[in-house]
């Protein structure tokens, strides 16, 4: 009797844990160098996965660059804070334009920075309507990335 | 080309290469294209290739996707590639290493560039460091894009005056000159004979009174802490500042005893010009790349075709620079003996401010020793390299060169000079526990002073072209002495000191060198 006991509290402190416990912050990641294994940078979640801020660090460890995320309601970055460690601190705010074709497929994404920065990105589909790669241009100079998807 | 050579030039092409991979914006590179490999995820929040989710370009990107042999570009725009992910305190671990090149791109292209760095790329300066007003200089033309002739390797080039560099600096526009002039001190040292004479008092005392000092005052409490009794920090060490509350406050005299005085100061000092034209970096890469298709026809089974393009890679930097620095160590000497001949002196027991005023004969000696190098050092250097890229990343006819020109050249030098002076002075000094607040004097007598030096009739120096060249077998020696009359006013200011009028009649003159 005295184990049953026992095992209900601890099965319903974590069926609390489990149902209540959930908090908007999500995992911490923190990736290294393994060759020197020290910390490179830092991303922190939330809930849904999505970064928030994320740190760098210098070769020593210490906090070179603090980023700082904001999301619209369709998940495009609106704000980026960044702090350096000189104390300078700046805001990012940008603006995301969706074109979608005839078929509703996103066709081209335009983000727009306050401070003058505008990239488009492009995406092409096979003749079955498969995503199969993005280019992302820098509109004043000209440069791209690009990337295929894997099939 | 030697083995030294060839490792220089392995080294730029990785360089090269190594910019390409790690940097994934090229958004500073006009033109550029880059293309990830397929397996590459973009970590970054700003301006990232997107991820596909459910045949959609989707904005949401989740690290937790990583696993062992994942390839990802951070925030930072650096390429990774994951070895372990584990967890740790609460956080995933995400252990990465530098991946291959070919691992992330599969093309890359960046067309030829030129990068001229400007001031806004210079991170700091060292103390001791300014940037010459004027920015943009040269005379330079012929000092930065040849090699020096006969006439400028004879001597060093020292700038010794600001109006010198002013004036190289203005003579001309077209070339990106900065300076920036270096007046450090390295290393200095003094000793006064009062500190020295303090410290034999605070022996004498310590021992004699112990650590607190409570002895030394007949108005001893008996309480360390009592700054009345002379006891607390002021006396910690055997000296009681405390006072009996009785003495003279004021009196006169007619002689007294001599005060003497010496100081003992050295120092080593690093002066310098660094002249220098921005480095300038041109170059170019592209990646290979290889292409795959397929061979189908109905005989035979599907045949694959590979197709490579080489790529390459090329780099250049200039630069020119000219430091011309002197090293000089120096000590210098003064001693004062004060005779006084009619002194009047005012104590204020409680505050122990003190005036004294009066007339007295004063005897220094200055002097100074300086040992010193001057060095002009140029250096030039044009260094190139290139290389085709074979696939995957491959490098091959690596070739390449350098022009360098490197030119120094040195002297020693050994100065000295010393003046003795003796008059009589009127004069008055407010003081503050041995402490001079402000002091007034004015006098006259004679001095006589001497100085000289001696030097090489020449360098000492290197050139590339040419090798080591130059002897020190001549030198000079040159001295210079004077006596005569003086009268001066000088007002003192705690530690600051001014002459108000300085006048000298000098009624003999000598100078002469000799060469040997």
């Amino acid at each position: 009797m005295r184990h049953i006991t026992i095992f209900l509290i601890v099965a319903l402190g974590l069926g609390s844990c489990s149902l209540f416990g959930k908090s908007d912050e999500g995992p911490v990641y923190m990736v290294v160098d393994k060759g020197t294994n020290t910390a490179i940078s830092t991303y922190y979640t939330d809930g849904s996965e999505r970064i928030t801020r994320t740190e760098s660090y210098d070769g020593n460890e210490f906090v070179s660059r603090v980023r700082d995320f904001e999301y619209d309601d369709s998940g495009y970055v609106r704000a980026m804070t960044e702090r350096s460690a000189g104390g300078a601190e700046r805001t990012v705010m940008y603006t995301t334009t969706v074109v979608r074709g005839e078929s509703g497929r996103i066709e081209k994404i335009v983000q727009r920075s306050d401070d003058g920065e505008e990239l488009e990105t492009f995406f092409g589909y096979d003749e079955v309507g498969t995503l199969r790669g993005s280019v992302v241009r820098s509109v004043g100079t000209d440069s791209v990335v690009m990337k295929d998807y894997d099939e | 080309m030697s083995s030294r050579d060839k490792a220089l030039l392995v080294a730029l092409a990785i360089i090269v290469v190594g910019v390409a991979t790690v940097t994934a914006d090229p958004a500073q590179f006009s033109g550029a294209e880059l293309v990830f490999m397929p397996a590459v995820s973009d970590m970054r929040v700003v301006g990232a290739i997107m991820a596909r989710s459910a045949n959609a370009p989707t904005p949401a990107k989740s690290l937790k996707d990583l696993r062992a042999g994942s390839v990802f570009i951070n925030e930072d725009g650096q390429a990774r590639i994951v070895t372990a992910v584990y967890e740790d305190r609460g956080r995933v671990v995400i252990e990465t290493e530098e991946p291959r090149p070919e691992y992330v791109i599969s093309y890359a292209y960046v067309p030829d560039f030129q990068l001229q760095m400007t001031m806004d790329n210079l991170a700091s300066l060292a103390p001791g460091v300014s940037i010459a007003d004027s920015s943009r200089a040269d005379d330079a033309r012929d000092l930065f894009e040849s090699d020096l002739d006969a006439a400028t390797r004879d001597k060093v080039s020292w700038i010794t005056t600001d109006d010198e560099i002013d004036d190289m600096m203005a003579a001309h526009d077209d070339l990106d000159l900065r300076m920036l002039r270096i007046d450090k001190v390295l290393w200095s040292s003094g000793i006064r004979s009062s500190d020295v004479e303090a410290l034999k008092k605070m022996q004498s005392s310590g021992k004699t009174n112990g650590t607190n000092g409570s002895a030394s005052t007949p108005g001893d409490s008996g309480d360390p802490m009592d700054p009345s009794a002379g006891g607390g920090t002021g006396s910690a060490i055997g000296e009681g500042t405390g006072t009996s509350g009785s003495g003279e406050a004021t009196g006169g005299s007619l002689g007294g005893k001599p005060e003497g005085s010496a100081q003992i100061s050295g120092e080593i000092r690093l002066q310098g010009v660094l002249r220098y034209i921005l480095p300038q970096i041109s170059g170019g890469f592209k990646a290979p790349s290889c292409k795959v298709s397929w061979i189908i026809h109905w005989w035979h089974p599907p045949i694959p075709k590979f197709e490579f393009s080489r790529g390459y890679a090329r780099v250049q930097v200039e630069s020119a620079q000219q430091f011309d620095f002197k090293l000089t160590g120096t000590l210098n000497l003064s001693a004062e003996v004060k005779v006084p001949i009619a002194m009047f002196v005012v104590i204020e027991p409680h505050t122990q401010l003190k005036f004294e005023c009066g007339l007295y004969a004063k005897i220094t000696l200055d002097g100074s020793i300086t040992l010193g190098f001057e060095v002009s050092e140029y250096s030039r250097s044009e260094a190139h390299a290139g290389c085709d890229l074979v696939w995957p990343f491959i490098p091959v006819k690596v070739g390449g060169g350098q022009d360098n020109y490197f030119h120094t050249a040195f002297r020693p030098f050994l100065a000295a000079s010393a003046e003795l002076t003796g008059g009589l002075y009127v004069g008055g000094e407010l003081s503050w526990s041995g402490i001079g607040l402000a002091s007034l004097e004015a006098g006259g007598g004679l001095y006589v002073g001497v100085n000289g030096y001696i030097e090489p009739l020449g360098v000492m120096g290197y050139d590339s072209k040419i090798g080591g060249y130059g002897s020190f077998d001549e030198w000079i020696i040159y001295v210079n002495a004077e006596a005569g009359a003086f009268f001066k006013v000088t007002l003192g200011l705690l530690i600051w000191s001014h002459d108000l009028f300085s006048m000298r009649w000098p009624f003999w003159t000598w100078a002469n060198q000799w060469e040997f």
